[in-house]
């Protein structure tokens, strides 16, 4: 195990957190996630690094001063305070997770403890350096106090004594790390906000897309949406599915998969080896022995496609990513609405007015769909994540009765 | 021709224009039989619109990605028919490959393993010094790769004996009372690599003992993994058994448990060699597209002598180059070839932060 916030701590026993909550989105909290976005920006050696600058633009005072009104609009004339120490239990993958976890539930008061997996990783260690350097002000010791970020393994004995100290556990999947995670007793007043293995796809209107002047746009936000993280982000684009006439979806089909496959070649993402094309093909064949598929074969070694007549037949666990596409045609967007289960995430849509499925989610009332967001969005992050909004499960409210 | 007939062949003795016909035919007939005895495997063809096709060409045929062995029971026979369950070796936390033979197939398997045995050793059974412990074989249901390996060429050998106790450490008096009694005579030896060179080789070699069995013949088998870290090659393990034990009659063999039987012996020039029962093809890997003779890529192996389960067209994960058709110097026909290791594994990835994986390797 190794402590890499506070600097200079060598032991959790010789730590003990300060657990006295701060007033939410007081000043130096603001501050404090503001120079840490200046850093980022400032610094070269994010440049290549997407995922990162994203974050530092999410933390930007000018968008902290949005949630900071999105909270106050919550807020209203209700007592909102921190829960008192949150222990976080960061994705090993999506680096920049913790950080969001972490901050969100920093700007409203509380005191934080995170758990990053023992795997090193350059963004991540780029990351944590800049962090430490602006906690070692002497202006933030206060937050100094409140902070105690951990790399470890799957060692038990010290998530079950940090899950003790927390007021709220928050378990950033996947659904095995959360069952095991469960089996550690978290306090009797503590709260506990879990964030399952999801699966997201595409709704792409063909007669919209036929008429698309700038497909080229249209094909590189896809792309970031499905091919960032290796597809295997909770909110990687893995499906599409084509509303519109049968002829109009196969148009729309050819002109996008030739777009596409030219893009992914241009592209020609590294992070996709040789071992994934093998693992592509196991999926293939694995998901082809349980569901009556169609296995479209193409040269092309970043996309493998797999059409489906319904949602329902999607096999979420036997997905690999880097590259493998469901697909579905239908000409009744509400059908998918229907088929739409709990393990469903983001819905990245094309051509859709928003209210029309905002029609379509009344009509069907479906058990599953945390977010609705035009395709480039999927990966962005929201404080709503989902189904709930971090700001305020991270807070506790004192019902004041007049 | 019947298989049975096609067998009588000398293995290495066909050349490529006789041995596609067969192989086409048999492969087709495979192909068919497989989609009608096993559900699975005739989803999987009907899924890539390959159903009841009939194939012009060996590279033509769909290839099933080895490792679907260890997430599916893949079989085309009753459960009452299976005789044997080869497993591949693996270690406890690995999921292992689960072949199911038939007496057909099972059949064939010693066949043809006979036939391409001989072609380097022989048709006399030799005294057979067995670099392993008895041990291995003790579970006899449950074959593991090792133990089916030992079991399989065991019939070429008589008088076997084995060369390690159950600690892994050279039983002396064995070996010596074993070397005395067959002074003068031809001995085949066996084992696999890795164990050759760590449980027999280093131990000679740390005890400074040097052996006269140089009127010998050693088989090995199992692969170069562990070998390759220690930076050992072909030319290395050669020549340190020859200072070792003077042997110079060494073969090497590629082959899996999941096409037991037609496997792929390396001559006297260091190529393995495809047997008329087999066929290799190289892809592209990324593109899995077949590369030409000289290029490097993806092995497929091909064998006309799964019957029990679909594991006649396979996709390994294993690297390799094919040499040379019909022309290498030590006069076999047939394709003969080079591995060069195995696919480095793919990333985990994913949201999840896993306490043990789960299906397939990512995640």
């Amino acid at each position: 195990m190794t402590i890499v916030s506070p600097p200079g701590i060598s032991s959790i026993d010789t730590f003990s957190i300060n657990k006295s909550v701060l007033i939410p989105f007081t000043e130096i909290l603001v501050d404090f996630v503001n120079d840490i976005s200046k850093s980022i920006l400032k610094d070269k050696d994010f440049k290549e690094h997407p995922e990162i600058l994203a974050l530092a633009f999410w933390m930007r005072k000018s968008h902290i001063q949005k949630l900071k009104v999105h909270f106050s609009q919550l807020q209203g004339e209700k007592i909102f305070l921190g829960r008192g120490v949150i222990f976080h239990l960061a994705p090993s993958n999506v680096d920049t997770i913790f950080v969001y976890s972490w901050l969100i539930s920093l700007l409203v008061g509380n005191s934080n403890i995170v758990r990053l997996s023992a795997k090193k990783n350059l963004q991540t260690e780029l990351l944590l350096d800049t962090i430490n350097s602006i906690l070692a002000q002497k202006k933030y010791s206060i937050l100094c106090e409140r902070v105690l970020i951990l790399q470890y393994g799957h060692e038990d004995e010290i998530t079950k004594k940090l899950s003790l100290m927390a007021d709220t556990r928050v378990i950033w999947g996947g659904d095995q790390t959360i069952e095991h995670i469960r089996m550690l007793p978290i306090k009797a007043t503590a709260t506990e906000l879990t964030f399952a293995d999801k699966f997201s796809f595409a709704l792409i209107k063909s007669d919209e897309l036929l008429k698309e002047q700038n497909l080229q746009r249209l094909i590189r936000n896809f792309y970031n949406d499905a091919f960032s993280f290796s597809q295997m982000a909770c909110s990687s684009i893995r499906l599409i599915a084509w509303v519109g006439t049968e002829k109009d979806n196969h148009k729309a089909k050819k002109i996008f998969w030739k777009a596409l496959g030219s893009y992914t070649l241009q592209k020609a993402p590294t992070e996709i080896t040789p071992a994934d094309i093998v693992n592509k093909l196991v999926a293939e064949c694995s998901i082809a022995i349980e569901s009556p598929i169609k296995i479209e074969k193409n040269s092309n070694p970043y996309i493998n496609k797999i059409n489906i007549s319904r949602l329902t037949e999607v096999k979420e666990d036997l997905h690999c990513g880097t590259g493998l596409f469901y697909e579905l045609e239908t000409n009744d967007l509400i059908s998918i609405f229907q088929d739409i289960n709990k393990k469903h995430q983001t819905v990245s849509h094309y051509g859709f007015n928003p209210e029309e499925l905002k029609q379509a989610i009344y009509k069907t009332l479906p058990s599953g769909i945390d977010r609705i967001v035009p395709i480039g969005k999927s990966l962005e992050f929201s404080h709503i994540w989902d189904g709930t909004d971090l700001l305020q499960s991270f807070c506790r409210e004192v019902d004041l009765w007049n | 021709m019947t298989i049975e007939e096609y067998l009588e062949i000398e293995p290495y003795s066909l050349t490529k224009e006789r041995k596609k016909d067969y192989l086409l035919s048999e492969l087709n007939h495979l192909t068919r039989m497989h989609s009608l005895k096993s559900e699975k495997y005739k989803n999987i063809l009907s899924a890539y619109g390959l159903l009841d096709k009939t194939f012009k060409r060996i590279e033509d045929f769909p290839s099933l990605p080895v490792r679907l062995f260890k997430d599916h029971t893949l079989k085309s026979c009753k459960d009452d028919e299976v005789i044997k369950t080869l497993t591949s070796s693996g270690t406890t936390s690995q999921r292992v490959s689960k072949i199911y033979l038939d007496k057909e197939t099972s059949t064939l398997q010693t066949k043809t393993l006979v036939k391409i045995i001989q072609n380097f050793i022989g048709k006399k059974r030799l005294p057979m010094l067995i670099i392993d412990t008895k041990s291995i074989l003790k579970d006899r249901k449950m074959f593991s790769a090792r133990g089916a390996g030992i079991l399989g060429l065991s019939t070429f050998g008589r008088k076997h004996t084995y060369a390690l106790n159950d600690d892994m450490e050279i039983d002396f008096d064995c070996i010596n009372k074993f070397l005395t009694e067959h002074q003068d005579e031809k001995i085949l030896i066996f084992g696999f690599t890795f164990m050759i060179w760590k449980y027999f080789h280093q131990a000679l070699k740390d005890k400074n003992i040097f052996l006269n069995i140089s009127n010998s013949v050693l088989i090995h088998s199992g692969g170069w993994k562990k070998l390759t870290e220690e930076a050992v090659d072909n030319k290395i393990f050669k020549e340190s058994l020859y200072k070792q034990i003077g042997i110079t009659s060494i073969h090497d063999f590629y082959g899996m448990v999941e096409q037991v039987g037609s496997i792929f012996v390396e001559c006297e020039e260091g190529n393995l060699h495809a047997p008329i029962f087999a066929d290799i093809i190289i892809r592209d890997k990324m593109t899995l597209e077949v590369l030409q003779h000289g290029e490097e890529g993806l092995i497929e192996v091909l064998s006309i002598l799964p019957r029990s389960y679909p594991g006649h067209v396979l996709l390994t994960e294993d690297i390799g180059t094919i040499l040379g058709e019909d022309d290498c110097q030590c006069q076999r026909k047939g394709k003969y070839f080079q591995v060069k290791g195995r696919l480095p594994k793919a990333e985990i990835r994913g949201c999840s932060d896993t306490h043990t994986l789960k299906k397939g390797n990512t995640r």
